[in-house]
């Protein structure tokens, strides 16, 4: 990355940070909606970068820095954090789809057990003590914190023969890569564990509220057998057409404040834009470093206030 | 040896241009409506209700008397109820352009992924219908 781009990158991280608290500081306590609803976008803006400049999805930064910054309470957090997911994965969607990257072939079986993983999971996650939630989501995102530093990008290609069920349901395709210089074929491999997984990982994200595009993205990538690239962009319609289904519950419960989640959404798209620019000057190892200390931030935090040692 | 990924002829499968195209115009409406309800919503904010967000979901409903789920829209044309309809309509995008891509498979005689298809939009509505969040 280069130096301005850093320095540009560092000062969104702060302006996201600051705007929450600079929004108490001048209401004292009488903060006026707007006021919310402004910084909400500015932090949402900063979330938005830093996720698409890390690779990451942008839930699991939202839940655990709202919940810290904002006075809403987690229930209104993960809400929206579905929601903002949703949101997000709709309107980057067809871009994937057009360049044959994301495919329904494989996105919709998925999104068939992601989509009763995450009805599950949302029911559990409103009967679990705020404390609870608090506390394993800590955990879940200093874990994320740790594999994202220590983790290189793998793909598992191997030449095994076609699995049945991906035949059936014809989960195959093909793109065309520049950095190859051709066409990439695939198909998709050990089905039966992958839908397996996905269903799992439908539950935490239902329970903490956020896409999990850092489980799909493997799951579909290692445990599948699909190229990374396919992998990255069909896990995008797996949070449309999956996590939808957790985030009505959500909304049925009446855990979702609309004046949270369209700052937010507005918030994350924007700043998925400017990421994608810094994108291009981004040099891995060194973003890899922010986001780690961004998310060890949000991780040590939530866990500290399941705790009952700082906020709550 | 893979089998051929083009079943439908090389290009762009037609069942993905559809659904993006659904995706894409449905999202473009739904994301102004929800800017300008969200303006209006600030321009005329609900009184006391911010006082309440802290509380847990159960807590915020009993202090401030808000419905929730589909009863909140009875509030229409309120701001509140506007945007609600927003995230709503944002809700119902994904299983109605998988309806819209149904045909395309029926039509080739994919049975069992149109199962699919049909058995996802079922569950999304399902949940969307308010019958799985109250409990059934």
């Amino acid at each position: 990355m280069t130096r301005s781009a850093q320095r540009w990158l560092v000062a969104i991280i702060l302006l996201g940070l600051a705007a929450p608290v600079g929004a108490q500081q001048v209401g004292g306590g009488q903060t006026p909606l707007w006021l919310w609803s402004l910084a909400l976008l500015a932090c949402c803006f900063a979330i938005g970068v830093v996720a698409v400049v890390a690779g990451i999805g942008g839930g699991v930064l939202y839940v655990p820095l709202v919940d810290a910054l904002f006075p809403f309470h987690l229930d209104f957090v993960r809400g929206a954090g579905l929601w903002i997911a949703v949101a997000g994965a709709l309107s980057s969607g067809p871009r994937l789809l057009r360049l044959n990257l994301a495919t329904l072939r494989l996105a919709v079986p998925c999104a068939l057990t992601a989509a009763l993983g995450s009805l599950l999971g949302a029911q559990l996650g409103l009967r679990i003590p705020k404390w609870l939630v608090q506390d394993l989501l800590g955990v879940l995102v200093i874990l994320i914190a740790v594999v994202m530093l220590r983790s290189k990008e793998r793909e598992a290609v191997d030449g095994r023969a076609v699995d049945p069920w991906a035949r059936r349901l014809q989960m195959l395709g093909a793109y065309h890569d520049p950095l190859v210089g051709g066409t990439v074929r695939w198909a998709a491999r050990r089905v039966r564990l992958g839908l397996l997984l996905v269903f799992g990982i439908g539950i935490l994200g239902g329970v903490f509220g956020v896409g999990a595009g850092w489980a799909k993205v493997p799951t579909l990538a290692l445990v599948m057998g699909v190229p990374l690239k396919v992998a990255t962009a069909s896990s995008v319609f797996l949070i449309s057409l999956g996590d939808v289904a957790g985030a009505w519950v959500y909304l049925h419960q009446g855990s979702v404040l609309p004046f949270m989640v369209v700052p937010s959404t507005i918030g994350l798209m924007f700043g998925a834009k400017v990421g994608a620019r810094l994108l291009e000057r981004a040099r891995p190892e060194a973003v890899r470093k922010v986001v780690f200390a961004v998310l060890l931030f949000a991780g040590a935090r939530s866990l500290l206030a399941g705790l009952g040692i700082w906020g709550g | 040896m893979l089998p051929d990924p083009f079943p439908t002829g090389p290009g762009i499968p037609p069942e993905n241009r559809r659904f993006a195209r659904v995706v894409e115009r449905g999202t473009q409406l739904v994301l102004t409506w929800l800017v300008v309800s969200h303006l209006a919503y600030l321009a005329a904010p609900p009184a006391g209700v911010a006082a309440h967000w802290q509380h847990s979901h159960g807590e915020f409903h009993a202090a401030t008397g808000l419905p929730v789920g589909w009863a909140q829209l009875a509030d229409l044309p309120a701001p509140g109820a506007l945007s609600l309809a927003g995230i709503a309509l944002l809700g119902l995008l994904p299983p109605l352009a998988l309806l819209t891509v149904l045909p395309l498979y029926w039509r080739r005689r994919e049975r069992l992924f149109s199962a699919v298809v049909v058995t996802t939009t079922v569950v999304i509505l399902l949940a969307a219908s308010g019958w799985i969040a109250s409990g059934h």
